[in-house]
């Protein structure tokens, strides 16, 4: 797939830097990258590190250019998008589990059910169920953020934007639930 | 199938669940939102979807959906954080898949059967 590719090239650039470090990595063809969350800008780095990794590329000079990159990058708000919906999908795919299992208990154990409920009413459970659903809610922010850049267009000016509504709306969700919840 | 074609597909997997994940994923913040109100249990939750067929072929399409999307970020997690990849690994996931398939379908299967 040329397509995504070339997006990728192009998007990589506000992260990356320079047009150079873009230019310099050996990004294998198809849409893997995209699949990492690169055209958001947030991976870009990560995936062409790995990609210079993978590709067997050892020239110490290109591999110090990445890294420095990958620095800077850090300080981007892309990256912490990146970062947050990484690990927000990561403890939801951990938590999905516990949640079918405790689901699957309706099947027979009514009162099985009940008994986990009420362990949920503690304090620290539900701490940790308001964080659950700012997890889902900012993995979607996060989630329709990529959609969009990847469908309809990229835009620097508008990422930050982006970025502050994702969050905003995502605590908002969290906060309605932590006041909600009994 | 070249490796390029499997990742395009991927791609697309994890695309296409997402589209649906975005849409049952605000359905499901609302309803817990709504629902929690009240305080939860066995009672309450089976009374809202219990024989509901709108809530099984939501709830359905949603573990569907779920049981594509995780077990592609999760590969993608493991080969750029942890640093593994291959055949093994990608059997393991596809088990996973499916085991979240299972559960996931028991799961609503318990909610809203008649």
């Amino acid at each position: 797939m040329s397509a995504p590719q070339s997006r990728l090239k192009e998007r990589s650039l506000p992260l990356g830097g320079t047009a150079r470090s873009a230019k310099g990595a050996h990004i294998p063809a198809g849409p893997p990258q995209g699949a990492n969350g690169a055209p958001s800008g947030g991976s870009a780095p990560a995936a062409l590190t790995n990609a210079a990794a993978s590709e067997g590329v050892h020239n110490t000079a290109n591999t110090a250019s990445y890294r420095r990159n990958d620095i800077r990058a850090h300080g981007h708000p892309a990256f912490w998008a990146f970062v947050v919906h990484r690990v927000s999908g990561l403890t939801l795919t951990l938590f999905l589990p516990l949640h079918f299992w405790a689901l699957g208990m309706l099947l027979e154990e009514a009162p099985a059910f009940d008994a986990f409920l009420s362990w949920t009413r503690a304090p620290l459970a539900k701490l940790a169920e308001t964080l659950l659903v700012l997890a889902l809610a900012v993995h979607l922010a996060g989630g329709l953020r990529l959609l969009f850049v990847e469908f309809v267009g990229w835009r620097a000016e508008t990422q930050k934007t982006f970025f502050a509504l994702g969050a905003g709306a995502a605590i908002a969700c969290a906060l309605a639930f932590a006041l909600n919840a009994r | 199938m070249s490796a390029v074609r499997a990742q395009s597909y991927l791609w697309l997997a994890q695309r296409a669940s997402a589209a649906v994940l975005a849409l049952a994923v605000i359905v499901h913040l609302a309803t817990m939102i709504i629902v929690v109100r009240g305080g939860l249990s066995a009672a309450e939750i089976l009374e809202r979807t219990r024989g509901s067929i709108g809530w099984a072929v939501f709830y359905g399409a949603f573990v569907l959906a779920v049981a594509v999307h995780a077990p592609i970020g999760l590969r993608t997690i493991l080969a750029e954080w942890v640093g593994v990849r291959g055949r093994p690994v990608d059997l393991t996931l596809v088990l996973f898949a499916l085991a979240l398939l299972a559960s996931g379908l028991r799961a609503v299967y318990a909610v809203t059967r008649p």
